[in-house]
């Protein structure tokens, strides 16, 4: 397993507030890992900083070795929390867009995905539903055989049918060498899929395990685990 | 990666554009309707003459707006993609910032341009209509000896190199409002809160900086001790004309400075 990820004394501050205090961690190949903690716990931030959309205001962070720049942004595969697309465009147009961009873009695994949800290329995304348009969101990053996906919240905000189709998609199409890093506070929802978790509290992080050896040592589920560990 | 960038840059902000040029080719349409009216019904009464005089008010109006609008469009459109939603796929894509920066001034310096282009266009094609087909050939050799003979007078120029100049001076000025536009966005993405106001605020900034400079050069050159009246104008012209490209160009490439400053280290895209 090659290091994916490497952060030193990582550390992010708006104005006097601290978002980010000294992450130091390392994420490995071939995992899927959750990236857990209560809201405003600093999960985006770190996402954001891996993606290069926020300067640390300290620290190091590299990917793959590299620092966060253009070979960084050609290895991940980013998923926002938010919408991210020009409205105004068709599917079609927004494969276009990523595969111009994108050398790892799947423009066969994108149609496919798209077939199997009913969803024509030619629609235009002002005319979808939200969870359709998070749907279109999560296929084009999920067609990318990158080596790191970073899906922060792709399961917030949709029913539970949805979140179903949302987690086989991400299972059924990720490589096999990358790994996905996925920011959530819904845990029972993903925990089935995790082999890694991160707990991260105000911005420091509290927990990295194996989801195997959280099940051993504490006898509790990542969800029990997390209760426990964030009860107010 | 440069020139997809640019291209898709066209593709994105063309169709509203085509819409504003469309609207222009209709004023201008409604514009020269209105002088043709005006020399058929000279004799009707003051009702059509009203009509043709609210027309030509309209006309002015019209592309006085159609500037605004794309100015106002693709200041919105670069906001859109570089600080707001779509500016996580806009960082997220695998490209240098100054590419991307790069691109999309380039698009807006071409589509303001254009822009330009076409009103000045749709201008002759009035002084065309109203004339009757004799605009051209107003400007005749006589005139034109005359033009030359007082800018060689005033500037101590040919004409030639005047006209050069003055488009190199329109040029640097589309370019400059752009960057001056474009660095106040990027200083008012590194506030937490009040980003508008940041940005109305760091404008404004600019602006007074700018003016302060101009300022300082009128008066270094000899504007305020009336050099330019001692049969030095030509001269106290070519320091005014050099200075301000100069000045523009300084301008220029400190907020291309800052914008690509800012896009490369400083991103904030809370």
């Amino acid at each position: 397993m090659s290091i994916l990820v490497t952060c030193k004394e990582l550390t992010k501050t708006y104005g006097k507030k601290t978002a980010l205090n000294r992450v130091s961690l390392e994420i490995e190949s071939g995992h899927i890992i959750g990236l857990l903690g209560p809201n405003g716990s600093g999960k985006t931030t770190f996402i954001k900083l891996l993606n290069g959309l926020l300067t640390p205001t300290s620290g190091e962070l590299y990917v793959k070795k590299l620092p966060v720049g253009i070979e960084s942004k050609k290895i991940i595969s980013y998923l926002p929390d938010q919408s991210y697309l020009n409205m105004n465009h068709t599917v079609q147009e927004v494969l276009d867009y990523f595969g111009a961009f994108y050398a790892d873009f799947d423009r066969e695994r994108a149609f496919r995905m798209l077939d199997s949800l009913h969803i024509s290329p030619k629609d235009r995304l002002k005319s979808m539903s939200k969870g359709t348009k998070e749907k279109v969101q999560l296929i084009l990053v999920m067609s990318r055989r990158a080596g790191l996906y970073v899906l922060d919240e792709p399961i917030a905000g949709v029913d539970p049918a949805a979140r179903d189709y949302i987690l086989q998609t991400i299972l059924s199409n990720y490589e096999p060498e990358a790994s996905i890093l996925i920011s959530t506070h819904l845990i029972s929802d993903v925990e089935t899929i995790l082999d890694q978790v991160i707990f991260i509290r105000e911005g420091e992080i509290c927990l990295q395990a194996a989801v195997d050896d959280i099940r051993m040592q504490h006898h509790k589920s990542v969800d029990a685990l997390f209760r426990e560990v964030f009860k107010c | 990666m440069l020139g997809k960038l640019i291209k898709y840059e066209f593709k994105h902000t063309s169709k509203t554009m085509f819409i504003t040029y469309a609207a222009l080719a209709a004023a201008t349409l409604m514009g020269s309707l209105a002088l043709l009216q005006e020399h058929g019904t000279a004799a009707d009464g003051s009702f059509w003459e009203i009509i043709d005089i609210v027309l030509i008010v309209l006309y002015i109006i019209a592309i006085i707006s159609i500037y605004c609008v794309d100015f106002i469009y693709l200041c919105y459109q670069y906001y859109k993609t570089m600080y707001s939603s779509q500016g996580y796929l806009t960082h997220t894509l695998p490209v240098s910032p100054a590419a991307v920066f790069g691109a999309k001034i380039a698009v807006f310096f071409v589509w303001m341009l254009l822009t330009s282009l076409l009103s000045v266009l749709s201008a002759v094609i009035l002084l065309q209509v109203g004339s009757r087909g004799e605009f051209f050939h107003a400007l005749d050799d006589i005139v034109w000896s005359s033009f030359t003979a007082s800018v060689n007078e005033i500037f101590g120029m040919s004409a030639g190199v005047m006209l050069t100049l003055f488009c190199v001076i329109s040029l640097l000025g589309i370019l400059l409002y752009i960057l001056w536009i474009t660095a106040s966005m990027a200083i008012g993405q590194l506030f937490q809160k009040n980003r508008t106001a940041a940005c109305i605020l760091a404008a404004f900034c600019f602006y007074m900086i700018n003016q302060i400079l101009n300022t300082v050069f009128l008066a270094v050159s000899g504007y305020s001790t009336g050099l330019f009246l001692e049969g030095k104008a030509a001269s106290f012209m070519h320091t005014i004309i050099g200075g301000s490209i100069a000045m523009t160009i300084l301008f220029i490439v400190v907020l291309y400075g800052i914008c690509l400053t800012v896009n490369k280290k400083k991103l904030n895209l809370e």
